[in-house]
């Protein structure tokens, strides 16, 4: 029974090793249906940290409302992350909201170029785009923060990224949503 | 060292690391509850909303639920660091720590990290292949799988590096530097402004993280060099770029890597 059980440990832990080192490989994951099964049960780890293509910038969540007259209001911020503090190396609450931007953003990316790759139309992209987890993720994101007037019906919002240089900071727009009602 | 001595470091140094994680996320309580950042209607597993236990995953990742998780983890590894391994107390504590980590892993599709993954990876063996069962070779095995991925990791990660023109360019440093996620003033003005050092260092990360995997056929005196100069890199990360956890997620695989690497080297 012990052999029996030792076996068993080896062919599932031995296995599980080979699947990750094939889930590294980018071709692997994006053609192996097995091996996203696997991949959905969160087992099968990426250890390509901030490579090939590295985050080299600050992704920015923006939003403003609009009251029933129409009357639009000015861009905030949702704050995500902070600036470096000295106590980040052992404790760094915030890094996780912006993590979870990034993410989110990520997902609404790959769903934006994946559709232009298959000439689909804007359209049915934007549609795509709008039923993603991802675009849910930052709709909610927004809208967990407070209504700027208490005349706020609509909201709308849009992602930036930020990247910065010797010349000084350059803003990219990502995208703008439409109008949501609160 | 035995395997019992491994485990045990194993548990201590990613239980510092759950400890950490669970009271920054009750210091993140308000972002859980309806909607909040990580309201879990929004951000939450799909595969789990969809299961027929999704009454009792709703109940499990409501605020309340993630705040219990996160105090038992605290409370857990707390009861860990008090008792003596191999009593009653210090399985149940250790059982205990390390059902909530994993409770809390699968709470969400987004927002998880390396240093997830890899406190994941390393509690659930050391679940299955230590706290379940008492069988040498199975303990062995677990043992070799934390030590091998964790070379995997930084394999991996440098070979990913070495394929990226904006890594060995020396680009990357100076663009993930002089972002405010991940950078502070000091870098923003020193790696924007100085090209020779973001290749230097760009390719410094490159060479020691594809060589540290072979730190496991070195003499046990070397091993410990190579985990020492592993554990310089994540705590010079988290000191630069705030990322906390990923020092006690790979500390926490050290213990085996080192067993496997003295295994080696001595038979």
């Amino acid at each position: 029974m012990t052999l029996f059980l030792t076996v068993i440990y080896g062919v599932i832990f031995g296995a599980w090793f080979l699947l990750t080192i094939l889930w590294q490989v980018d071709p692997i994951r994006k053609r192996s249906p097995l091996l996203r099964v696997f991949s959905a049960f969160h087992v099968l780890p990426i250890w390509t940290f901030f490579a090939p293509r590295p985050g080299m910038s600050d992704t920015h969540v923006l939003y403003r409302d609009k009251t029933l007259d129409g009357d639009v209001g000015p861009w905030g911020e949702v704050d995500l992350g902070e600036e470096r503090k000295r106590t980040h190396w052992l404790w760094n609450p915030r890094k996780r909201l912006d993590k979870m931007a990034v993410d989110a953003l990520s997902e609404v990316k790959t769903i934006k170029n994946a559709g232009v790759e298959a000439d689909t139309d804007e359209e049915t992209i934007q549609h795509q785009v709008k039923l993603s987890k991802g675009y849910l993720v930052l709709m909610n994101i927004v809208f967990s923060r407070a209504k700027a007037t208490r005349a706020s019906v609509r909201r709308q919002f849009a992602v930036v990224d930020a990247t910065h240089s010797a010349d000084g900071r350059t803003v990219l727009p990502i995208f703008f949503s439409p109008f949501h009602d609160f | 060292m035995e395997p019992e001595t491994v485990y045990h470091y194993t548990l201590v140094i990613a239980g510092v690391g759950v400890a950490i994680k669970s009271l920054e996320t009750l210091a993140l309580r308000r972002e859980y509850q309806a909607r909040g950042v990580f309201d879990y209607t929004i951000v939450g597993n799909d595969a789990l909303a969809g299961s027929p236990f999704a009454p009792l995953f709703t109940r499990l990742y409501s605020w309340k639920g993630v705040a219990t998780l996160s105090i038992v983890g605290v409370i857990t590894f707390s009861g860990l660091m008090v008792s003596d391994p191999g009593t009653a107390a210090y399985t149940v504590a250790a059982t205990l720590m390390i059902a909530s980590s994993i409770a809390i892993y699968y709470r969400q599709a987004f927002g998880l990290d390396g240093a997830d993954q890899m406190t994941f990876l390393v509690l659930i063996t050391t679940l299955f292949c230590f706290i379940v069962s008492s069988v040498a070779a199975i303990r062995a095995i677990g043992i070799w799988f934390i030590a091998l991925q964790l070379a995997l990791a930084y394999f991996v990660s440098g070979a990913a590096k070495l394929v990226s023109k904006e890594w060995r360019s020396g680009t990357a440093i100076s663009g993930i530097l002089s972002t405010y996620t991940y950078g502070t003033g000091l870098t923003r003005k020193l790696f924007t402004r100085n090209s020779w050092l973001c290749v230097a260092l760009c390719w410094s990360v490159i060479v020691v993280e594809m060589l540290l995997p072979f730190g496991l056929f070195l003499e046990p005196v070397g091993v410990a060099a190579t985990l020492g100069v592993a554990f310089a890199m994540h705590v010079s990360i988290a000191v630069v770029m705030g990322l906390n956890d990923f020092v006690w997620a790979f500390a926490a695989a050290f213990p085996s890597f080192y067993y496997v690497g003295t295994w080696l080297s001595l038979g």
